[in-house]
């Protein structure tokens, strides 16, 4: 894994919310072809994490490369351009336009049409109920579906590292089960992904590598057959 | 005893009149839509636009219509440079803010108006004259301006539903941080809604122009139409707005019909009024109910002032 190429580096991070304090020095590294997950309670800074890598919002202090270039103070839109896609914590679907409206949207910053086309049938393939529900507008969709939309939307700007955070979120069990299958189905097809989940079980099971955080710091870091026998997994979630 | 062609007669009217208020309103409405922008200066950038359509007669002795492929597209770039002057910088501000960099547009419009071209009304004569509709007679230039009003209404509802910045400014007027996560820039997206909604207004400008005479403050005349028509008809929904607009544009020629033009105003704000406490939806944004709420708020405030 370590031979392999480090796609994203977040290195010892601080982000506010005006004057509150959300990361305390935050670091990761994402390697191509990896599944890595971010685990950690309610609060603990996961969302806060994916939001900045995004661009959404901006690192006080610290570095954020990607593919080598410093990505840290650059707008969502322009991030999204250098292969860096979200399928964001509570979906923000675009609730009033079409399953489709909201596909396209996801290639909006494509320009290779028929390449754009490809996608759309791969998202397909993943997604098997999606092509019955085209005309259907994102707010009418169960909460799978629009789980499997979210992704579907992230997938189509042909990302080279996809970010989800909380994907199993509000979704029955047998739900969840699917979308880490998914999840699991995009690692192998060669999907990098960071993962952020509050359901730990579920992350550690299909991740290869993870973090923990609590409150803005990272607390443990490894291999997740590793990871959870460490105290601060046991503690934080099995152990209680 | 309303005699048959009287009503005919009203019913044609209001809905030829009513075409051109919704053209007004159709800007109002994206850029609120959109931007959440409230645009009182609307109805100045109206006036501005009859102008621009009047000396394009006058000098270049250009037909108001022909007027309209200069006039749209150079407000399209007065629109987007507005905004990035006097929009973009307070975009994010208190509503407070909007309100003063709007309403002190429409004081530097009309008082630019005032300066340079002076309160005498200005009027095209390019020589249409009347013709016979559906058995009703009309003056052509009606006719002729509702017919461009329903071709820019397809044309806008084209652009949105159908093109690609049409979906970034559906997508950002839904979800703007979702938007930008796609890769569409707000920046530009409100810069091109503010244009098109001001392009609205330069299309109007020289069909209005043709039909009525011009002074500094003619916008405020159609303001609050303009407002009760976007409430109605729909926050960014161009057809509805359309509807919205005819109707209005019948209310508007019964009213001057049968009691007299002076009251038309109370009806538009009863029936603005009503409209809120209905709560009417539009297609566009998510939040139109907010939006009712903060243009009744803000009206009401106008009012009072
Ligand atoms: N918009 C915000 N404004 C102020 N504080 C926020 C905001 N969003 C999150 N926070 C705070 O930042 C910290 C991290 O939140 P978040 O990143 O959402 O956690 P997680 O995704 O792990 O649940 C929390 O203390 C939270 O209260
Ligand atoms: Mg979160």
């Amino acid at each position: 894994m370590s031979n392999k190429e480090t796609l994203l580096s977040v290195d010892d991070i601080e982000v506010f919310y005006g004057e509150t304090q959300a990361l305390f020095g935050v670091s990761l590294e994402v390697y191509e072809g990896e599944l890595v997950t971010m685990i950690g309670g309610n609060g603990a800074g996961k969302t806060t994490t994916l939001r900045t890598i995004s661009g959404l919002l901006s690192p006080r202090v610290g570095s954020i490369t990607f593919k080598g270039d410093e990505i840290a103070g650059k707008g969502p839109d322009e991030i999204v351009k250098l292969g860096i896609s979200q399928a964001p914590e509570g979906r923000m679907l675009f609730s009033g336009l079409t399953v489709e409206e909201n596909l396209y949207a996801g290639a909006y910053h494509r320009s290779d049409d028929a390449a754009v086309e490809e996608d759309l049938e791969m998202v397909y393939d993943y997604f098997p109920q999606l092509p019955d529900l085209l005309e259907h507008n994102a707010e009418d969709l169960s909460g799978g579906q629009q789980q499997m939309l979210t992704i579907g939307r992230a997938l189509m700007s042909d990302p080279d590292l996809l970010l989800m955070d909380e994907p199993s979120l509000g979704l029955a069990p047998q739900l969840v089960q699917t979308i880490g299958g998914i999840v699991e189905d995009l690692r192998d097809d060669g999907q990098t992904i960071l993962l952020v989940e509050q359901n730990a079980e579920l992350a550690l099971d299909i991740s290869d590598r993870g973090y923990v955080v609590q409150t803005g710091e990272v607390v443990a870091s490894g291999p997740t057959e590793e990871l959870r026998d460490t105290d601060a997994v046991r503690s934080a979630y099995f152990g209680q | 005893m309303v005699q048959a062609d009287i009503l005919s007669q009203i019913i044609l009217y209001g809905v030829l009149t009513g075409g051109v208020y919704a053209l007004v309103a159709m800007g109002l409405s994206l850029i609120f839509g959109v931007m959440d922008v409230v645009n009182f200066a609307h109805g100045a950038y109206l006036m501005l636009a009859m102008y621009s359509s009047y000396f394009a007669w006058q000098i270049l002795g250009l037909d108001p219509f022909l007027s309209i492929l200069l006039v749209a597209p150079a407000f399209f770039v007065f629109g987007v440079i507005s905004e990035r002057l006097i929009i973009h910088p307070i975009i994010d501000e208190p509503d407070f803010a909007q309100i003063f960099a709007t309403v002190g547009l429409i004081w530097v419009f009309e008082n630019f108006a005032h300066y340079f071209i002076g309160t005498d009304p200005k009027g095209i004569e390019a020589g249409y004259g009347g013709m016979s509709l559906l058995g009703v007679p009309v003056q052509e230039v009606r006719v002729y301006g509702f017919v461009i009003a329903l071709l820019t209404a397809l044309g806008m509802y084209l652009l949105l539903e159908k093109t690609k910045i049409g979906l970034a400014i559906r997508a950002t007027a839904q979800d703007k941080e979702a938007a930008e996560l796609m890769g569409m820039s707000s920046e530009v997206v409100y810069m091109v809604t503010f244009g098109l909604g001001i392009a609205l207004v330069g299309v109007a400008g020289p069909v209005m122009a043709s039909i009525y005479s011009t002074t500094p403050t003619v916008g405020a005349n159609y303001v609050l139409i303009a407002f009760v028509v976007v409430v109605l008809g729909g926050l960014g929904d161009v057809f509805g707005v359309l509807w919205a607009g005819m109707l209005i544009g019948i209310v508007d020629a019964a009213v001057a019909f049968f009691y007299e033009p002076t009251l038309s105003a109370p009806v538009y704000y009863t029936i603005f009024i009503a409209v809120l406490v209905l709560r009417a939806t539009g297609h566009l944004g998510g939040s139109d109910e907010g939006l009712l709420s903060r243009i009744a708020n803000i009206a009401s405030s106008n009012e009072s002032s």
